[in-house]
Formats: structure tokens, C-alpha cells, sequence
């Protein structure tokens, strides 16, 4: 793997297990494994979008990128900053719950300029001053930084969070659920928010979310996670419309959406997620597929079907034919 | 017909220091034998409470009824003893929580707690009970449901427990089913399992379903009337396609142009400015009024209920807003 300077961020075949079970010497003797060997690329200014389940493993790789947890195996590159500062600064995270990722005890200005705080060297009117211009820019008022989180509402909240992950003027911000904990009217807000100010900063996301039109409306490319796996991946655009894995399928068939009228009857498969605790052998999705078929006893890889270059799947049976 | 659940102009409020929050404003609910109602809105907007108070789980001393009645099975609710309650909530009337681990109670196995449900309101041996039980879960498509039985809650995924908490709602034959956010908790594939076997056990039943969710899709895949709410009120009802489809208050179309998906990938989606107003002190006249872009002076009274005209069906479609008044005037 050649690390690639002009990408900001690269994961190369990441895994990440988590001790669940100890023997009396204090040794792991049961893992969960949250990521097996998930690689990916963000690409300067086109936003990656990355949705499952819950337990697919989303978090665990949200929080891999930001280097809040460490890989068990594989490893992260990121690109190195022009301008000498680290690289792990030009990395921004918000939070799904805006009620629990806010200090309680600190004052909006002190949250929001906690990133550059933690760097050092920064006077207190310097960070004041910050926080009263980013908290215009995501659209609260400046008198608002001195005041405690719990005086505000959910949506402010958010925009709170957002001020922070860009106090440190990160290239990258990685949105882990930015939206499912608000309501659909504060939703657009913190969309049209969220979009203007990539306009405005020339920021990558990468968007992080169970809901499906949330990455439709942001993301250019989309990776679709299950079992901490890549399944699908490919521009937003084609896979979202077109979906070839199996699993992928069934993730679109199940999303109510407005419009689509009544659900059909057919009742989808009563199976769920496996445990990750015990990954099954062959291809994770091989219980609940409609299509399995021989050969799905064998680990299965990321390939480009066939005659379609732009996408990458993890299953025989979808790349071999339409 | 007669409904089976009819709330009628119903207000009501929380008293608090020095006021009161008015959850309920004039709500107005209708549902029918065997009908799957939806009811919609955004948090605040007095939809649980709806639920909440329609089987009367608030307590009595935490809120004031100003007006308005509940009719459930022919039961004026509002007035019923709690021996009345009793007979019929968890029997005809049923409810289905959101958070299906804090429904059941963690330190009894399932079958004990189901058993108990059945004997509560049927006069059968333990072990008739049991086996209803045993088919009630295995109607859920449940598989080993006998093995189900001797587990304990925390040993199930979620989309088990909610199954198994809607099988408890339809233990003893309900004529209606309360489900507050069934599937909030749940993903997005559990959450069409789920919603499906809700359809089909209450289709097979003849049960009507007052469904409460914040999700439009939701509404629009498994709902047949939907009502929207904003601020304790009803905004806008009637059948789910033409409600969705062409919405009459201009507050049920805000929020269906909020849904990213209504406009093209990265553009500006439609948001409605300001926020949800304080229910200690509603405006006087439209509650969505301050908020609307198509507010006029007429808005400071309190909107008529205009019948929306509808080509498709009998079924009445309402809304609470001056402008279909004012375009049926002209």
C-alpha cells in the first residue's frame, strides 16, 4: 500500500476487535469484532457516505478515522497538512446525540474551541473571539457562547458540535449520525448548514447514518457496511438506485419511504443480524440471502461486477451477472 | 359502524409552576373497526400524550382535562372507575410501547409475563394460557417459540422483543391497538418486519391499529388515514395517499418538503424557519401561523376546519387553515 499523498485519509484493511470476555489472568478470551478489514479512500471534496445497521459497525469506524480507537490490524493514513500542522487536527467528528457529546459544565465558547484549547497556546480572548465568529457561521448568536448547553434545543445543540469539529479547521469532518436524533423541520436546517458551510470551507465529509436518504442527498460515493464489511461500494448515485448486492436489496426494499404507497405484503425474511461475537465462515450475509448459491461457503471479496467498473461488490453471484 | 375509538374535541393540560402547558388543543380522532390510522408530527406536538391518555395511563392528579371526550369501545374513558380500566385495557385495547425493553419486565421470564397477561382477562388453565401463548408468538414468526418463552427479555435481539410485545398486544383479541413508535428502536429491516406482522395480525384479527410515528415513510407504507399534528393540534387529516400526495396545511407540506429526497442531491432543502412555539403560551389563532409563509392578517383567529374536497373516495379529508377557506370563498 502506497500511501497517497493527496488523499487526506486512507484505511487500509482495518480491523477492530473489541475484548468482550476474559480468562482469570486477565486474558481476552471472546472478542467482538466491530471491523474486519474495511479499506477505503476519501477523496478530496467528494463526500463519503457510509450506511448500515445498527452493529454493522459504523461507529467503530467513524471513531477508527478520527483515531479515537486504535485498529487491531491494518492501518490509517493521513495525508500530511501544507502547512505543518498534525495531521490528526484536520480531522473533525460530530457526535449522533447532541445532548450527550456536550459537556454540561462548560460554556458554549469553552466546547466549541476544545479542539484548539487541547492544542495549546491559544489566549482565552483569541478562543472567545472563535467561538462567538463560528457560532454566527452555524448560525447562533454571539452572545449565545456564554451560555450552558442546556439552554438550548436540539437542533442548536447541534449547530454547537458543528462549531466545534470546525474550530480547528479540519479538511475532513466525520458526521456520525448527524441527524437521527432531530426532527424532520430541524433536519433541513442542519443539512442546508452542513452543505453550505462545505461550500463556503471546502471540507470532505464523511457521512455516517442507518438513514438512506439522509446519504443520498450528501454523499457522491457510498459504501455499504454489514458485519463490519464493505458489501457495496460505489458512486452514491448508481448503487442507491441500482443496488447489486443481495443485502444491499434488502437494506433500500426496507426503508419506508414517502411515495412508494402501501408496503407490499411479502413479508421479508424473519432473520437478523448475526452476533459478531463468532463471525460466520464464507460470506457474512450467506444465512439471510435469497441468493445463495454454491461457491458462498468461500470468503467473498470486494470485485467490480462484471460490465460495471465504477462499483465494487462482495458477492460470486452478483458479480458474475445481472 | 360505530368507532372504536372517538376523541372528541378533547383539551388538556399539564399544570406546572405558575401555568400550564396545554398539551391537547381541540383533538379531534377518529377510528373505525379494523382501520390502520396513522398519527403524525415532529416531537412536542402532543402525539404520545394522545396515546397516553386515550387508555388513561397518565395519572390522574399530572394533567386537566379542559374539554372534550374520549370514547373507547363505547366506554367514556375520561370517566371510568379503574375497575372499567381494567377490564379493558390489555383486552379490547391494547397498547405497544417504543422501547419494547422497558415494556417487559426484565427480572420475569416471557412466558410467565405473557401467561399472566392472558389469565388476567381469560378464565383458562395455566396451561391453556400457555399454549394460546406459545401460538401467539409463533404467529409472530417467532421460530422455537416454546424455547422463547422460558427466555428472559434481555436474552432477546430487539426486533424479538418488539415481537414479542406485540404479540402480548394482541393476546386477548383487542378491537384496537395503541402502537406509540413501534419501530423507533429498531433497524430499518427489523422495522419492515415488524410493521408487516402489525399489518397482517391486526388484518387477520379485524383489530384497528392507531399507529404514532414521527417517520412520513412510515405513515405513507402502512397507514390508510393519517392525521398530522403540530403544536397539540390537528393540522390536517384524511386518507394517507392524498394527504402525502397533496397536502392541503401548509405545515404538513413544509415538513414533506424537509425530507432530503425531495429535492435534488446537495440542493437547498426547504426548512421552516423558526421553532416549535411554547405550549405554556400558544399563540392565539393558527399555532403555525408565525412560522408559515403564507400567513395572513385572518391567521390571529382560530382557523375553521375546512373539508378538503377529495375526487378519490368518501373518505372526508380536513384541515385547519384559512387558505383552503379563503380559495373555496373566491
Amino acid at each position: 500500500m502506497v500511501p497517497v499523498p493527496d488523499h487526506p485519509l486512507v484505511a487500509d484493511d482495518v480491523a477492530v476487535r473489541f475484548p468482550v470476555k476474559r480468562d482469570w489472568h486477565g486474558r481476552p478470551t471472546l472478542f467482538a469484532h466491530a471491523l474486519n478489514g474495511v479499506s477505503l479512500t476519501v477523496e478530496r471534496g467528494a463526500n463519503l457516505g457510509i450506511v448500515g445497521e445498527s452493529g454493522c459497525g459504523k461507529s467503530t469506524l467513524a471513531q477508527v478515522l478520527t483515531g479515537l480507537v486504535a485498529p487491531s490490524s491494518g492501518q490509517l493514513i493521513r495525508g500530511r497538512p501544507h502547512d505543518g500542522t498534525r495531521a490528526v487536527d484536520r480531522i473533525g467528528i460530530v457526535f449522533q446525540d447532541p445532548h450527550a457529546s456536550l459537556d454540561p459544565r462548560m460554556r458554549v465558547w469553552r466546547i466549541i474551541t476544545e479542539p484548539v484549547f487541547l492544542r495549546g497556546g491559544a489566549l482565552k480572548s483569541e478562543l472567545r473571539a472563535l467561538a462567538m465568529e463560528l457560532a454566527v457561521k452555524v448560525g447562533l448568536r454571539p452572545e449565545h457562547v456564554d451560555r450552558f448547553p442546556h439552554e438550548f434545543s436540539g437542533g442548536q445543540r447541534q449547530r454547537i458540535a458543528i462549531a466545534r469539529a470546525l474550530s480547528s479547521s479540519p479538511d475532513i469532518v466525520i458526521l456520525d449520525e448527524p441527524t437521527s436524533a432531530l426532527d424532520i423541520s430541524v433536519q433541513a436546517q442542519i443539512l442546508n448548514l452542513l452543505l453550505e458551510l462545505q461550500r463556503e470551507r471546502s471540507l470532505t465529509y464523511v457521512v455516517i447514518s442507518h438513514n438512506v436518504a439522509v446519504i443520498r442527498h450528501f454523499c457522491d460515493t457510498v459504501a455499504v457496511m454489514y458485519l463490519g464489511q464493505f458489501v457495496e461500494c460505489g458512486p452514491a448515485a448508481v448503487v442507491l438506485s441500482n443496488p447489486r448486492h443481495p443485502y444491499t436489496r434488502l437494506l433500500l426494499d426496507s426503508v419506508a419511504e414517502v411515495g412508494r404507497g402501501a408496503a407490499a405484503e411479502r413479508i421479508v425474511d424473519a432473520s437478523e443480524l448475526p452476533s459478531n461475537r463468532h463471525l460466520p465462515s464464507g460470506c457474512f450475509f450467506r444465512d439471510r440471502c435469497p441468493d445463495a448459491a454454491p461457491g458462498c461457503e468461500r470468503p467473498q471479496h470486494l470485485v467490480a461486477p462484471r460490465g460495471d467498473a465504477v462499483r465494487q461488490v462482495r458477492c460470486h453471484v452478483a458479480a458474475a451477472g445481472p | 359502524m360505530d368507532p372504536v375509538l372517538n376523541i372528541d374535541r378533547l383539551t388538556l393540560e399539564f399544570p406546572i409552576y405558575g401555568g400550564a402547558v396545554r398539551a391537547l388543543d381541540a383533538v379531534s380522532i377518529t377510528v373505525r373497526p379494523g382501520e390502520i390510522v396513522g398519527v403524525v408530527g415532529e416531537s412536542g406536538c402532543g402525539k404520545s400524550v394522545t396515546a397516553m391518555t386515550t387508555l388513561r395511563l397518565i395519572p390522574d392528579d399530572r394533567y386537566r382535562v379542559i374539554g372534550g371526550s374520549i370514547t373507547l369501545l363505547g366506554v367514556d374513558m375520561l370517566s371510568a372507575g379503574e375497575k372499567a380500566l381494567a377490564t379493558i385495557r390489555g383486552a379490547r385495547a391494547s397498547m405497544i410501547f417504543q422501547e419494547p425493553l422497558t415494556a417487559l419486565n426484565p427480572t420475569r421470564r416471557v412466558g410467565d409475563q405473557m401467561v399472566e397477561v392472558i389469565r388476567a382477562h381469560q378464565r383458562i388453565s395455566a396451561a391453556a394460557a400457555t399454549a394460546r401463548a406459545t401460538r401467539l408468538l409463533s404467529e409472530m414468526r417467532i421460530a422455537d417459540a416454546a424455547e422463547v418463552l422460558r427466555r428472559y427479555p434481555f436474552e432477546l435481539s430487539g426486533g424479538m422483543r418488539q415481537r414479542v410485545v406485540i404479540a402480548l398486544a394482541f393476546a386477548n383479541d383487542p378491537a384496537i391497538v395503541i402502537a406509540d413508535e413501534p419501530t423507533t428502536a429498531l433497524d430499518v429491516t427489523v422495522q419492515r418486519q415488524v410493521l408487516l406482522l402489525l399489518r397482517q395480525r391486526s388484518r387477520d384479527v379485524g383489530a384497528a391499529v392507531l399507529l404514532i410515528t414521527h417517520d412520513m415513510g412510515v405513515v405513507s407504507e402502512y397507514t390508510e388515514r393519517v392525521y398530522v399534528m403540530y403544536a397539540g393540534r390537528v393540522v390536517e387529516s384524511g386518507p394517507t395517499a392524498a394527504v402525502l400526495g397533496d397536502p392541503a396545511h401548509p405545515y404538513t407540506r413544509a415538513l414533506l418538503a424537509g425530507l432530503p429526497g425531495s429535492v435534488a442531491p446537495k440542493a437547498v432543502l426547504q426548512s421552516i424557519p423558526g421553532r416549535v412555539p411554547d405550549l405554556r403560551r400558544v399563540p392565539d389563532g393558527c399555532a403555525f401561523a408565525p412560522r408559515c409563509g403564507q400567513a395572513m392578517a385572518c391567521c390571529r383567529q382560530a382557523p375553521p376546519l375546512v373539508a378538503i374536497p377529495s375526487p378519490d373516495g368518501p373518505v372526508p379529508r380536513f384541515a385547519a387553515c384559512w387558505l383552503p377557506a379563503a380559495e373555496a370563498a373566491s
